[in-house]
């Protein structure tokens, strides 16, 4: 009996002993999960329950110099699918392509990848963002694209001017290109728990951190320490841009010139509105243009800002230039004769006038009477006597040849041969302005320090940069290039200028109550190194008023059929344009010398009213 | 003597003096049954009480905080909505609708002449004249 007692006990023992261990060992993984890896356990548990989510800023908006808005942000859902969570990827694709209004073999590669998030369809509208997530497909997700969807409220104004933008909203083109950095401001970051479903779990307390590269750096690399906080750094909007253009004279100047080239069944068109004192660029049109919302899936050929990019000979609207280079220098006088015949030998070649028709009958001309009447034999003659050296020190200080600066990428410096290479007859060509080729920006830049005193200014396209909240963040101050004429030779070229509107070649360009100048030009297209014998461009360099100038116009029309001279093409634009927009700009008309008939027109009568006059007549 | 009564036979002691050591002996375990089981369950109620105060008002907390979110949330379509406003506004606005609508549905023509009549009244001429005030020179 005392021997069963006492195997019992030892087992008793043996069993308790074992039950011991077992839940020592235990206890000892317990210490070590709570104590020693506790920092390794947190860390994966925050990982698999703290989501980053980056949240992009709303892009900024682009306005008119008077606030009118030309292109804006809004925020719009787009759809996305992790094809991992599926359960019948073929209904899936079906059901969408519905709402979406695509194929549906467009969707289904998308929804077989082997990736975890696929985008579906970006930036759509609200209302097909509702359907789609009233159909609660497993695995599909509507998110909401803080960067926002790009509008253009104008349509096709300034297009050239503005750009576009990719889906990603970076900026591909104008302004939009230029100020991509300021326009699309810095993304935030935002750290919590959330929930299954992606929901932030509400109660954490919040740290907002202000959003530097270095916090933001840090955050992504898990260097700051939440203390289980929800960590935001907020985006940072993109700043608004003030352009210089005024939206009404725009959309005038893009009718008129739209006009211009399908009357004379032109390929196409430039015209810059420009102020000379400030170098503000009040409007620039280019035809053909395109819907700035359609950019990408726009031709190359459309989005070519003719303005900028397209270098051309400008012809006789050099000659002004030229003069400009001759009364300056002190080399030539107002007094000085010219030959104008029919045609002169340089370098053994011949150069004729042009074949318009008007000739010089004392067969030489003033410094006004070359200009006045284009005589490319006298302008020949002028530029053959004040040199390559003069010529070609004021053609270069004048801006030609070297960028203008304007805030639009893509701009060509033009072709202006190094002064070493110069031969008689590329002076002479010069001079009448072919064998040189410049951006319509740089010759309205040119005539605009003609009509600024001599002072050139640099073309300016913005004029301010404020935050969301309206601060202003910069202002873009008019800024001074140089004076590479004197006021006095200014003047006297302005006089020349209107001489050309009242007598010359330039008489469609008048404008009813102001007083105008300017000079016309009809140069030959350059094709394959060959002057072409019939393709032209026919273009006019304006200024008004005389007396005191607020705009310089340039309107260049390429290749006009049937009409080409600019006389006849592009002056009467500068005619239409001026009269619309003057006034508008401040300039105050002249009084006119007829007497204005104000008795109102007869009414339009409905037909009720006509009813009540003939029965009271009865 | 008691004491001796006790340790002899219980039988001999008058019926009275049990009952009396019996009355002694059930008040103290009362007392005792007091002690061990009534205060215990007061302070349990009382602690559960506080718990329940303290959970409820965290759950108020949190359904203000989920409002609060409704609420952002709300803001934020609100917000959105005012900028679309803006949006349709400028459309609205735009000077190739304005031409549309005058040219096609209420039929205005272009005037053969014009006239302009000067008022003499200030016009947009002073802010051209202020952007002239500043100009930056190289």
């Amino acid at each position: 009996m005392r021997r069963y007692r006492k195997r019992i006990k030892i087992r008793v023992l043996l069993l308790c002993c074992i039950l011991s261990l077992f839940f020592l060992f235990l206890i000892g993984n317990l210490v070590k999960l709570q104590a020693y890896e506790r920092d390794k356990y947190i860390k994966l548990a925050d990982s698999q329950h703290t989501g980053m989510i980056e949240i992009s800023a709303l892009r900024g908006s682009i306005y008119d110099r008077h606030g009118s808005v030309m292109a804006f942000s809004v925020a719009r859902p787009s759809v996305a699918v992790n094809p991992r969570m599926l359960k019948n990827p073929d209904r899936t694709a079906f059901l969408l392509s519905l709402a979406l209004g695509t194929k549906k073999n467009d969707i289904i590669k998308g929804l077989k990848a082997s990736s975890t998030f696929v985008w579906v369809a970006r930036k759509i509208d609200e209302k097909t963002a509702m359907q789609i997530e009233s159909l609660e497909l497993p695995g599909v997700f509507i998110l909401n694209e803080t960067s926002g969807k790009r509008f253009h409220p104008k349509r096709r104004e300034a297009s050239h001017i503005l750009g576009y933008t990719g889906i990603d909203d970076q900026g591909l083109e104008g302004v939009e290109a230029s100020y991509d950095d300021l326009l699309k401001g810095r993304p935030g970051l935002l750290t919590a728990r959330m929930d299954q479903r992606g929901r932030i779990l509400p109660g954490e307390d919040f740290l907002v951190l202000p959003n530097t590269k270095k916090n933001m750096e840090d955050l992504r690399n898990g260097k700051i320490d939440s203390n289980g906080k929800t960590i935001f750094i907020p985006p940072v909007p993109g700043k608004d841009i003030y352009l210089t253009i005024d939206e009404t004279v725009q959309y005038i100047v893009e009718k008129e010139l739209e006009n211009t080239v399908k009357e004379f069944n032109a390929a196409g068109g430039t015209i810059i509105v420009y102020d000379p004192r400030t170098g503000d660029i009040i409007s620039l049109a280019s035809y053909p243009d395109y819907l700035p919302s359609q950019g990408t899936r726009t031709h190359k050929k459309l989005i070519r800002n003719r303005a900028v990019v397209d270098a051309y000979e400008p012809g006789s609207t050099f000659k002004v230039i030229l003069a400009a280079a001759a009364l300056d220098s002190g080399v030539v006088t107002t007094k000085d004769l010219f030959y104008c015949g029919q045609s002169i030998e340089v370098g053994g070649y011949s150069l004729r006038n042009a074949d318009d028709g008007i000739i010089s009958p004392a067969g030489r001309e003033t410094v006004e009477g070359v200009i006045t009447y284009s005589f490319n034999v006298g302008a020949a003659d002028m530029g053959l006597r004040i040199g390559n050296k003069v010529l070609h020190k004021y053609v270069d200080t004048l801006g030609f040849g070297k960028l203008s600066g304007i805030d639009i990428p893509g701009e060509a410096e033009g072709i202006l041969i190094p002064l070493k290479y110069w031969k008689p007859i590329n002076l002479a060509t010069i001079s009448y302005g072919q064998g040189i080729a410049v951006t319509p920006i740089q010759m309205v830049q040119a005539y605009g320090a003609i009509a600024n005193d001599g002072v050139l200014m640099k073309p300016r396209l913005v004029r301010k940069i404020v935050d969301r909240k309206g601060n202003l963040v910069e202002v873009k101050k008019p800024k001074v290039i140089g004076k590479p004429l004197r006021a006095k030779t200014t003047h006297e070229l302005l006089k020349i200028l209107h001489n050309v509107c009242e007598n010359g070649t330039g008489k469609a360009a008048k404008i009813e109550g102001y007083k105008v100048g300017g000079k016309t030009g009809t140069a030959n297209v350059v094709e394959n190194g060959v002057y072409s014998s019939n393709k032209f461009i026919a273009s006019f360099v304006g200024v008004a008023p005389i007396d005191d100038p607020k705009i310089v116009m340039i309107i260049k029309i390429d290749e006009p059929k049937g009409v080409i001279w600019g006389g006849c093409v592009a002056a009467p634009a500068f005619k239409d344009i001026g009269s619309q927009i003057l006034w508008r700009l401040g300039a105050q008309p002249k009084k006119s010398e007829k007497v204005a008939d104000l008795t109102p027109p007869e009414a339009v009568k409905t037909e009720k009213e006509k009813q009540e006059e003939a029965d009271k007549a009865e | 003597m008691l004491f001796n009564i006790k340790r002899r036979n219980k039988a001999l002691l008058p019926r009275n003096i049990n009952r009396h050591q019996k009355a002694r002996k059930s008040t103290k375990s009362r007392y005792k049954y007091f002690v061990r089981w009534i205060y215990p369950a007061v302070m349990v109620v009382v602690v559960v009480f506080f718990l329940v105060l303290f959970l409820c008002e965290n759950a108020k907390i949190t359904k203000l905080q989920y409002n609060i979110g409704c609420l952002k949330v709300q803001k934020k379509e609100i917000q959105k909505k005012i900028h679309i406003t803006k949006l349709n506004i400028e459309k609205l606005q735009s000077l190739e609708r304005i031409d549309r609508i005058a040219r096609n549905e209420i039929k205005m023509i272009e005037p053969a002449h014009r006239l302009l009549l000067n008022l003499i009244h200030p016009t947009k001429t002073a802010e051209f004249q202020e952007e002239t005030d500043s100009v930056e020179s190289p």
